[in-house]
């Protein structure tokens, strides 16, 4: 054991030399996208490459180590030495994940503790756990193809026909998809995103004890399915350890400051992502809300919007009125209709009621931890009105890039930064040159987020985006469905915080809401609409008791 | 004696072309053995499947009594491998490479490492990407020496190599094959130093073993014939157990591959009227002679 554990070192050691310069340079790499990420919008290319080349650098090096000695063919020097090739792969594996990702992932985090964000200590270990993660995943290509890659070249060649092939693999079976949420989803993603790397390794195991590649293939697929299976009842809330537990069931319905609330019913939801298990929604009323604010939940969809570490939990609001939202919210119509607002205003002040939910990106976790809700209470105000000719323009903090498809689609891409300042633009208005108007349509409707989870007193920096990747492609292709117009207004908001409070969320008996501060005639209309509501609610179990 | 290599019926096929075929081969303890043959004739194929670096198609080999596809550790320990084609760590030098090689072997001979270094002349200072090829063949000979193998497998040792890096390099085999019985199978399409190396000599044509036998047993049955007789011969003239027949007027040349005391008298009964010399082939000419005779055999059967 000894003498495995001293050949062991000796093989660290001679990996380590062969990629510390490779690895310092992708710390450095991580570092200076810490740096740039204050640069002027104007330099969002270079912003980018260094990001880009941040979150590749690791990756690359661990192919090029796993290339150092590589496993397949017969030219490698070590081959036809006495090195044990299970301690050859552990000295792969200890170099790659301790001295390239493992600082690198650090790196990645310690610098918020610099960014004035007041975070929690739980805050950072969120950013651990979902830069973790994302990395993971990343790692988890780099694997099952660096070890059959023989070198850079081939590696890309390689991960992007491996990529090409899962992605085209998902479509066949949609429930494996590359994980949205790594953090907060108890679902098959949060599995895979954990299990992958895995699945990777066991692949690897394989390829290393016998050198062949077909028990390796099969290894991967084999170890696969089981994963899929593992992955389906996968019910582990990677973060949950980490979250702030209940504060118990107390569950008093009704809060009084700042503002008056009182959780009115809770149901299910219908949503196109499922993800295991039911998405719930609260419908809360508030009253004595002064016009022009707005309340925020703050702890609805955690998520962590940005990469490479610059990943804060972010939260966002979501209201019923959102017939047509981008997740995909089943709303009784009923109730929506009677309630007679606007379509997707996700943005403007809320008169009264407030669905919260937990749906398919996110935390259904909200109900499953029994977390508090809470929400900020912020003043929203028009800052800018802009005529938009076209699909390019550019946000303080941020970019909107727009890219025309077929059949008159637009698929609006964005990229995002943090702001250090509580607001996602200054107070001013931006000025006119900040627009960029070329040929060419795209509705868009921003969407300011606050960033900051769970938190009620927090300082805000903020984020023009509000979805990952892959779902912001698809509401994005959703909005811009129809015709496009040849401009169209938009609306630029400032928000400000006034205060926060919570609610618990705890299941609550539907009762009959109090009056609300609305016309007699659109009171009557909702109430009936609610009583209706009700009715249907109630119906199935009436029906299953008789 | 135990035999250090032993393979039977080893084949390896590449889709259709069966690169080695149903070979049977077996090296005692303490023989140089040199494996002749020419360009893609199978030599290095067989070194792979050897050293365990291919997987048979059919067959089986053992090097040290130990299957080759489950060489290990402690096996490669005991082995020593020099290939043409492999990849040393380029980026460190040859002073690093032999730290970093040095603890894997126990029974490392740090002063016959220095003595090596100093007769083979590497410069041990310089990184590998910038040595020559032949500084990076002494290089790997060194790491394949020092450690005192029982068995040295050199695929191709000599080729490429300058005729100063050669002798070296051919020094360095020499003074180790000469002083310890260690065994040695090498490759190599070029004859001119297995005379000086070899105790057994095979060579492979198209992957088939044709001749498998000790150097000198090899040298004393074949033999250069040179007949002129009175009177031209007749077309179509043919010699048992000979290659390269020509016949030109009345001069009749062969080179005989049974050649004994016996065939001798029989060959100068013969001939007793012409006149008839018999002359020694040096092994290069015996390997010239057997590549053409295996050519024309080819093509007679394609």
């Amino acid at each position: 054991m000894r003498e495995r554990w001293g050949m062991l070192r000796h093989l660290m050691a001679k990996d380590w030399r062969y990629v510390r310069a490779w690895a310092m340079t992708s710390w450095a790499l991580v570092a200076a996208a810490w740096a740039v990420i204050d640069l002027d919008p104007d330099l969002w290319f270079l912003t980018a490459l260094v990001h880009v080349l941040a979150l590749l650098a690791p990756f690359l090096v661990f192919g090029r180590l796993l290339q150092l000695d590589p496993v397949l063919g017969d030219t490698s020097f070590w081959l036809t030495r006495p090195i044990d090739r299970r301690l050859q792969l552990a000295s792969k594996m200890a170099v790659g994940f301790g001295a390239v990702l493992g600082p690198c992932l650090l790196l990645s985090v310690l610098p918020l503790a610099f960014r004035g964000l007041d975070l929690a200590p739980r805050d950072y270990a969120l950013a651990v756990g979902s830069m973790m993660v994302r990395y993971l995943f990343i790692a988890w290509v780099m694997l099952v193809v660096g070890g059959v890659a023989r070198s850079l070249a081939e590696t890309f060649l390689l991960a992007t026909a491996f990529v090409g092939m899962i992605v085209l693999g998902t479509k066949v079976y949609e429930r494996v998809w590359i994980p949205a949420d790594f953090v907060h989803e108890p679902s098959l993603r949060v599995g895979l995103a954990v299990l992958l790397p895995l699945q990777a390794l066991v692949s690897l195991y394989v390829l290393y004890r016998w050198r062949r590649l077909a028990p390796a293939a099969a290894a991967f697929v084999l170890a696969g399915m089981a994963i899929i299976a593992v992955g389906r009842e996968w019910r582990w809330n990677l973060m949950a350890p980490l979250m702030a537990k209940t504060l118990g069931k107390s569950a008093g319905t009704r809060i009084d400051w700042p503002i008056r609330a009182q959780i009115l019913a809770e149901h299910g939801l219908r949503s196109s992502e499922e993800v295991g298990g039911s998405g719930r929604a609260l419908l809360v009323r508030f009253e004595g809300i002064p016009d022009g604010v707005s309340l925020v939940h703050t702890a609805y969809e955690t998520t962590a919007t940005l990469w490479n570490g610059r990943q804060v939990p972010s939260v966002q609001q979501t209201d019923w009125r959102m017939e047509d939202d981008p997740e995909r919210h089943w709303i009784p119509s009923p109730i929506e209709a009677g309630l007679g607002c606007p379509r997707r205003s996700s943005t403007s002040a809320i008169e009264h009621d407030v669905q919260v939910s937990g749906n398919g990106l996110g935390p259904e976790s909200l109900a499953r931890l029994e977390g508090r809700l809470r929400f900020l209470v912020v003043r929203t105000s028009v800052s800018q009105r802009a005529r938009v000719f076209g699909g390019s323009l550019r946000f303080p903090g941020g970019r909107i890039v727009a890219r025309h498809g077929r059949d008159g689609e637009a698929v609006v891409l964005r990229e995002e930064r943090l702001a250090p300042s509580p607001f996602p633009w200054p107070h001013q208005p931006p000025s006119p040159q900040l627009f960029d108007p070329v040929s060419g349509d795209c509705l868009v409707l921003e969407m300011p987020a606050v960033h900051r989870g769970g938190g009620t007193d927090l300082p805000l920096a903020a984020t023009e985006s509000r979805y990952p990747d892959w779902s912001r492609r698809r509401v994005f292709r959703e909005m811009a469905r129809g015709p496009i117009p040849e401009s169209t207004e938009m609306v630029f908001l400032e928000r400000e915080v006034l205060g926060a409070f919570e609610l618990p969320f705890t299941y609550v008996e539907p009762t009959r809401p109090p009056e609300a501060a609305v016309s007699p005639a659109k009171q009557r209309a909702r109430d009936a609409l609610w009583e209706k509501w009700l009715d249907a609610q109630a119906a199935p179990e009436t029906s299953a008791a008789k | 004696m135990e035999n250090v290599i032993e393979t039977h019926g080893l084949t390896r096929r590449f889709r259709s072309l069966e690169a080695v075929h149903d070979l049977d081969l077996t090296l005692g303890a303490g023989k140089v053995f040199a494996f002749l043959g020419r360009n893609g004739a199978g030599k290095t194929t067989t070194i792979k499947l050897l050293a365990g670096l291919l997987a048979p198609s059919d067959g089986e080999s053992r090097l040290l009594g130990t299957p080759s596809s489950e060489l290990g550790p402690s096996d490669w320990q005991r082995i020593g491998y020099v290939s043409e084609n492999q990849r040393l760590y380029e980026w460190m030098t040859g002073r690093e490479l032999l730290a970093f090689a040095r603890p894997l072997y126990p029974t490392w001979d740090r002063a016959f490492e220095d003595d090596l270094v100093r007769k083979l002349v590497i410069p041990v200072d310089r990184r590998l990407a910038q040595c020559s090829r032949g500084e990076k063949m002494k290089l790997a000979l060194l790491l394949a020496l020092a450690f005192r193998p029982k068995l040295l497998i050199l695929d191709e040792p000599f080729s490429g190599l300058d005729p100063l890096s050669r002798e070296e390099l051919l020094a360095g085999v020499l003074e180790v094959t000469s002083q310890e019985a260690w065994s040695v199978f090498f490759s190599t399409h070029d004859v001119d130093e297995v005379e000086r190396l070899a105790d057994d000599v095979g060579v492979i044509e198209s992957g088939r073993l044709e001749l498998h036998e000790p150097l000198e047993a090899l040298q004393a049955r074949f033999r250069r014939v040179h007949v002129v007789l009175p009177a031209p011969l007749p077309a179509g003239v043919s010699e048992p157990g000979a290659i390269e027949v020509a016949a030109e007027g009345n001069v009749l040349r062969f080179v005989h591959t049974r050649f004994s005391v016996e065939v001798e008298a029989e060959l100068r009964r013969r001939f007793a009227a012409g006149q008839i010399e018999i002359g020694t082939l040096s092994l290069r000419e015996i390997f010239l002679a057997l590549a053409r005779a295996f050519q024309q055999r080819s093509l007679a059967h394609a």
